[in-house]
């Protein structure tokens, strides 16, 4: 039995498990089919793209500003792998209840899956990228096996926080259109203040506030200390981290599926 | 001894509805509009119930609340079994997808499993009467009536035990609305109980068990389908509408309320 009373939903059946997951499934499946439809490697552009702006990136910084940074392919995917997934993953969510509103018009499922299995689908995408820059390190011989289950706190915390802005913007865009117009900026300004092209002592002093505050600075700085430094990270930043990026998943689930409750209206 | 009566399949009670009002930026005002103002409707298996009325009555408002799609501001909706939806036969599907791969989205979506959508995946695509070869093709080249086909053969191969129409029987050529409504029938006879929100009258007056008739979001009468229809017919010429009788060429869909 369902049910529905006073405009909150209460003694709604709980959706199958089974179900679920097969609509979990479907969804990103969905992804991947229109990726691959009308492209001859539809499958690889995700995985070619961060090859290319990483070669980019190491041509403006190391050849042209010529930053003074050992091994500097290594130390930008360190930080370009978290920072691309989590850029992509919140740009693409930010549409991705209002524009598949069809849906939300049709059927009654849990409305967070579209943005998160966003999500999953990119996550998908960095493990795979992760996993053939850890060969590349290990053929090169530097490479700490010992260290490396270390970098699955911050791929843990990356994932949440996606997750949650994931979120966040997807209900926003809900509401008003205006911040899908101004996410690919906000994203640029933020990646200029996360050390990912530079080193973190290499901003100005008003700078490092920000980078103490921000999850993603944390973030990079730990995949960082494993994968190019060969050490482990800072363990109360890195528990710090994650219990911050868990705490926002918490809170952007909870406000997600109180306003969900309106998207049929809204749409 | 007394056969035991049908089994409840939807019981709302007392629902009201209210949209947000915009603004003519688009905004949210403060002022919301009232859909549905105490409504009450029993449904039971096996029942096929008309929901007629005028546009803006709150009937499309009546069917989206009891697919849990819209929450009620106040009153109580409940349902027994699956709940499936012919509103938006296309929703979900992608234009790049092929038929088939569409018809798999369509059917996780509507409810169903993984496998249980690939078991019955040769009877969908058989229903929709669109050649096999085509249903491998991107959902872009079929024409619109197609994909609302496959929408319409997915969404009734999902054993609804709750079916809700919103004036999707119109599917098609005159032949596959035939089809459509056996189909609805077959269900209905299953145990299947079936609300169909519609404005050709001639549908529910033929086909329907009862009619409720909504004005102003509010149940007006809840009948006989041809003492509904004449009544909803008198009123309307009392409020100087015109009423059409007769067939359309081909097909259903004879008598409507043209307002002026």
């Amino acid at each position: 039995m369902s049910a529905s009373e006073g405009g909150l939903a209460v003694a709604r059946s709980a959706p199958r498990a089974g179900w679920l997951l097969d609509l979990c499934w479907m969804l990103i499946e969905r992804q991947w089919r229109i990726r691959a439809k009308r492209s001859y490697i539809g499958f690889v552009w995700p995985i070619l793209a961060p090859v290319g702006l990483t070669l980019l990136y190491v041509l403006v910084f190391k050849r042209v500003f010529l930053i003074p940074i050992e091994n500097y392919p290594q130390y930008l995917v360190c930080g370009l792998l978290p920072w691309s997934f989590l850029s992509i993953s919140v740009v693409r969510s930010v549409s991705s209840v209002s524009g598949d509103a069809d849906m939300v018009r049709k059927a009654r499922f849990p409305y967070e899956l579209l943005p998160l299995t966003i999500v999953a689908n990119q996550a998908l995408i960095l493990f795979v990228n992760l996993g053939a820059f850890v060969t590349f390190l290990a053929v090169r011989g530097e490479l700490k096996w010992h260290l490396l289950p270390l970098t699955a706190v911050p791929i843990a915390s990356v994932i949440l926080l996606a997750g949650a802005a994931s979120l966040a913007v997807s209900v926003i865009d809900v509401y008003t259109r205006d911040l899908r117009f101004v996410i690919g900026n906000l994203f640029g300004v933020w990646f200029f203040l996360v050390p990912i092209i530079y080193r973190p002592r290499m901003a100005p002093g008003y700078l490092r506030w920000f980078q103490s505050v921000d999850p993603a600075a944390s973030i990079v700085a730990q995949v960082r200390a494993v994968l190019y430094a060969g050490r482990a990270p800072v363990p109360h930043t890195a528990l710090l981290t994650f219990l911050g990026c868990a705490g926002l998943f918490a809170v952007s689930l909870l406000v997600f599926r109180r306003r969900s409750r309106d998207f049929g209206a809204l749409l | 001894m007394t056969p035991a009566p049908p089994p409840l399949r939807v019981e709302a009670i007392d629902l009201h509805a209210a949209y947000p009002e915009r603004t003519r930026k688009g905004r949210r005002s403060h002022q919301d509009r009232w859909a549905l103002r105490g409504v009450n409707l029993r449904v039971d298996s096996g029942e096929i119930v008309g929901v007629i009325g005028q546009n803006g009555s709150g009937k499309t408002t009546l069917l989206n609340i009891i697919a849990g799609i819209l929450e009620p501001v106040g009153g109580t909706v409940r349902t027994w079994g699956r709940v499936t939806t012919l509103i938006n036969l296309t929703a979900g599907m992608h234009r790049d997808l092929t038929g088939r791969e569409n018809a798999l989205v369509a059917g996780v979506l509507g409810g169903l499993r993984r496998g249980e959508v690939l078991a019955v995946m040769d009877d969908i695509l058989e229903f929709t009467g669109i050649d096999a070869d085509v249903l491998d093709s991107p959902l872009f080249t079929y024409s619109a009536g197609m994909g609302l086909r496959l929408g319409f053969s997915v969404a009734v191969h999902t054993s609804p035990d709750v079916l809700l129409v919103d004036e999707v029987l119109a599917v098609g050529d005159a032949a596959f609305q035939d089809q459509c409504l056996e189909r609805v029938q077959q269900l209905a006879a299953g145990g299947t109980a079936v609300i169909v929100v519609t404005h050709d009258l001639d549908l529910v007056r033929e086909n329907a068990d009862r009619i409720v008739l909504l004005e102003h979001g509010a149940v007006l009468n809840d009948g006989p389908p041809a003492v509904l229809v004449d009544e909803y017919l008198e009123r309307a010429r009392e409020q100087g509408a015109r009423v059409r009788t007769g067939r359309r060429r081909g097909g259903r869909g004879g008598t409507r309320i043209r307002r002026r």
